[in-house]
Order: C-alpha cells, then sequence, then structure tokens
C-alpha cells in the first residue's frame, strides 16, 4: 500500500480518470468547455480536479454522457462518485472531501470517444 | 407560418411529478447537469417524433438554416442544440424550440406528441420536471420539392 502523503494530485487524478472512463454510460471526461485538469510535470489530466485547498482532496469530475433511453444522469453521477470513491480507496486516500460530478455534454451513439 | 403556442395550463399533465431526489448535492458532493445537456436531450427528444422534420435556430430562414445545421453539425452522429433553447432551474426546465414539419402530418398532433416526449425524456434522464414546452413551427417540409431542386442541382 503506498503512502497516501506520497502521492502527487496527478496520480490521483490519473486513477480517477481511469475508473470513471469505466463507468457505462459515460462518453468521455474533459471534452467540454470548462477546464477543468489537474496539471502535473508534462502531463494534465483532463476532466478531472484534484485540489487539496485545505485538508480534505477536492474531487471535480467533468464528462461527457451517453445518450440512451434508460439514463438518468443523477443516478449516473452517484455511480461515478461510487467509482472515483473505490479509486480513491485503492489508493489509499482517506481524506476525501467532496466528489463534485458536473455533466457537461451528451454524445448520441456509442460510448467511445 | 404555422404556429402552435397553447396554454401552459392546457398541456400541463395533472399528475405530479413522482417522489425522486431532484436534489442534486448529496453529502458526497454536488452533481451539476450542464443546461446544453438539458438541451441536446430536448433536441433528440423532438426528434425521435415522426413528422418532425428539422430543428431550425432562430433567425435563419426555415430550409436554408436546417441546410447550415447539418453542414455545421459536423459531428458525425452528434447532435447539436440548435432551434432548441432551454431555461433551467432547481427543479423545472421550460422549452422553446423552433421546428419544420414534414408536409401532411397533423401540427396539434406532432406538436403533443413532441411535448410529450420532451417531458418524459427529459424527467427521466434529469429529474427535472419540464413545465413547459413552446413550439414554434417556423416552416414546412415538402418531400417533393426537395427531390426536384437536388437533381436541379445534380
Amino acid at each position: 500500500m503506498p503512502e497516501h502523503a506520497a502521492l502527487d494530485e496527478i496520480v490521483i487524478a490519473r486513477a480517477v480518470a481511469a475508473a470513471v472512463q469505466r463507468v457505462p454510460g459515460v462518453a468521455g471526461i474533459g471534452q467540454g468547455r470548462h477546464a477543468t485538469a489537474t496539471y502535473g510535470p508534462n502531463q494534465v489530466i483532463r476532466g478531472v480536479g484534484v485540489t487539496r485547498a485545505r485538508g480534505p482532496l477536492d474531487i471535480d469530475i467533468h464528462l461527457t454522457a451517453a445518450y440512451g433511453a434508460a439514463v438518468d444522469l443523477p443516478e449516473l453521477a452517484e455511480r461515478v462518485r461510487e467509482a472515483a470513491r473505490a479509486a480513491l480507496d485503492d489508493l489509499s486516500v482517506e481524506e476525501v472531501g467532496g466528489i463534485d460530478v458536473t455533466v457537461e455534454d451528451l454524445r448520441v451513439g456509442g460510448e467511445q470517444p | 407560418m404555422a404556429e402552435t403556442r397553447q396554454n401552459v395550463a392546457e398541456t400541463r399533465p395533472q399528475e405530479t411529478a413522482p417522489a425522486r431526489a431532484t436534489d442534486l448535492v448529496t453529502e458526497h458532493g454536488r452533481t451539476t447537469i450542464a443546461d446544453d445537456v438539458v438541451a441536446k436531450i430536448a433536441a433528440i427528444a423532438a426528434r425521435e417524433v415522426p413528422g418532425v422534420h428539422e430543428l431550425v435556430s432562430q433567425g435563419v430562414g426555415g430550409t436554408l438554416s436546417g441546410l447550415t445545421q447539418r453542414v455545421a453539425g459536423g459531428g458525425g452522429d452528434n447532435i447539436g442544440t440548435q432551434g432548441v433553447s432551454v431555461e433551467v432551474g432547481q427543479r423545472e426546465a421550460a422549452v422553446d424550440l423552433r421546428m419544420i414539419v414534414d408536409y401532411g402530418v397533423s401540427i396539434p398532433q406532432v406538436a403533443d406528441a413532441v411535448r410529450r416526449n420532451i417531458r418524459n425524456r427529459v424527467n427521466s434522464m434529469t429529474g427535472l420536471t419540464v413545465r413547459e414546452v413552446n413550439i414554434d413551427v417556423t416552416d414546412l417540409y415538402f418531400a417533393q420539392q426537395q427531390q426536384q431542386t437536388d437533381t436541379r442541382v445534380q
């Protein structure tokens, strides 16, 4: 188990981004107009903002949902939140504040970006 | 130009929305649904109704606007929000729609079906209650006329 104190924001953001993209109903992340991202040396994880304002980590996820007749967006956001939380648990990140989810776009046809 | 702008009181279904969590602020974080997403759901829902030929944006004439929309749309099977504007509140949304309908269909029936479909889709996908759907029918589409102009172009 890695120590959470040793984890960069960018590592956390990458794990969250990977987990979120695997959630059925998510067509992509970070494709909208909003520039939510986590920046590291020579790299950017778009669509996932990890910030440590004071103490706990705040996670901000911006995603594009796949259109489907059965998609309930608040429910999808909840599944995304659970997936993000599971990814954070895997990294032993304990101090998590809020996980905000914004559905910023909708894509028709297929779940692949 | 035909216009079906019906009274909200007439078109609003009497049943109240089923009890569900429309409050998107949970203890674990906030969920935000962009207005564009609501507009897109409405646009898709409108197009699902047979008889709706095209949605057109404000200002430009019907067929021309439809053409530019197809050209400018560009995103393959992705769909834009042209011809749709939404106002989204905490729990309710209002939708304004401009569309071209196929010649020969009953416009009030198509408009009713569009309202119903938008209301159902937006509610099931976002939890928002659609308070009103205002529909402007800006033009009619004649299939035959289109074929003629097509052959003339060729």
